[in-house]
């Protein structure tokens, strides 16, 4: 059992917490990455996830949370000095290379990123997989959209609707 | 390739997200994001959600759409017909309504019409109506109304019967014999006029 009050960010090894994803797979993280996500942050600031207790995640599976961590890792120190009014350019740049990369990844995976940064609630992770998926949509057709997000094929009641609002609109796929 | 089992249904706040990141400069794009599914279409025509869009991207309010002339009002006899989307610019300060329309014809907007209007008017969206080739719209508080000439790319303005003025709740209805039609709550009593 650990006590509560172990870290604190005076001294000098970073206080950790663990994760527990949905398929059992722990992951050690500094308390400060994790803290991005708003509903570990309240957690967290009480002193949970330490020690041998961990804090289970049952919506989101070991590949998806460790992708989730490695974008949390990388903006911590950002976040950290308050959207980094210091930030020097370079690190900027350097931040948006990562970004532009890290959404760089299978449409399957992009899914649920999506699902868990909005479980998460990590605000910078759910604007990026947004506007990945945006770009990724934009010029496509409804159908193109539904394939392209994994959605089940329409029932023959909802193709249907698509096939009357696709003629009133057809003009929208020229 | 696709995913091996169907993923769960994104949820409202997910799906606005994405939306909120298609470019404005094209409105097919949120027509056809609105043809993905009942859901989409759904958050597609929250008003919430497209006043936040039109923060978002600082773009003009979109006012609605409006097929072309000589289509009945179920729109089932006229499919494929051209569309026309309208959209205003309001800039209060200046007192200047401006309007530009998106045709299916030409897939452009064309140049912005403009009428001096007095300080503090806005458009009120949703409360527009087609007659003709012409679309109404009552401006704030329905101290007037405002009328773009779809055929000749004019805004003017046009006084609504004094009883309707300066009435909070008035409702313009588009008619099949080229009327406008008016209607404002009274003491809680609908009273229509032509």
């Amino acid at each position: 059992m650990a006590a509560p009050e172990s870290g604190d960010g005076n001294n000098g090894a970073a206080r950790m917490v663990t994760l527990i994803s949905s398929d059992n797979t722990r992951f050690e993280v500094e308390a400060a990455a994790a803290s991005l996500s708003q509903t570990l942050q309240l957690t967290i600031l009480d002193g949970g996830g330490g020690g041998g207790d961990g804090i289970p995640l049952p919506n989101v599976d070991s590949a998806t949370l460790s992708k989730v961590l490695e974008y949390c890792i990388k903006h911590a120190p950002a976040a950290a000095n308050g959207g980094a009014p210091n930030a020097t350019a370079v690190d900027r740049a350097e931040l948006e290379r990562f970004d532009n990369e890290f959404v760089n990844i299978d449409q399957s995976v992009l899914y649920s990123l999506i699902m868990a940064a909005h479980n998460l609630e990590i605000e910078g992770l759910q604007s990026l997989v947004a506007k990945k998926v945006a770009d990724m949509i934009k010029g496509k057709s409804p159908m193109e959209i539904r394939r392209t997000l994994g959605f089940p094929d329409p029932t023959p009641e909802e193709q249907a609707e698509m096939n009357a609002h696709m003629l009133e609109y057809g003009w929208a796929y020229e | 390739m696709a995913p091996p089992r169907p993923p769960p249904e994104l949820n409202d706040d997910a799906v606005r997200e994405i939306l909120l990141y298609l470019p404005p400069d094209d409105p097919a794009h949120l027509v056809r994001a609105s043809l993905v599914s009942k859901h989409w279409r759904r958050i597609l025509s929250d008003q919430g959600f497209l006043r936040r869009y039109r923060r978002f991207h600082r773009t003009p309010p979109l006012l609605g759409f409006f097929h072309d002339g000589g289509c009945d009002d179920d729109h089932l006899h006229c499919a494929g017909g051209p569309i026309h989307l309208s959209s205003s610019c309001v800039l209060n300060a200046r007192g200047i309504q401006r309007a530009c329309i998106y045709s299916s014809k030409t897939g452009a907007w064309s140049a912005p019409a403009s009428v001096k209007a007095s300080l503090y008017f806005s458009v009120e969206p949703n409360r527009g109506a087609l007659v003709g080739d012409k679309i109404f719209f009552t401006l704030s508080q329905g101290e007037e109304i405002l009328k773009y000439d779809l055929g000749k790319q004019r805004l003017s303005l046009i006084d609504p019967p004094a009883l309707y003025r300066y009435r909070l709740n008035t409702v313009l209805m588009g008619s099949k014999i080229g009327l406008l039609g008016l209607a404002g709550i009274m003491n809680s009593e609908s009273s229509p006029v032509a």
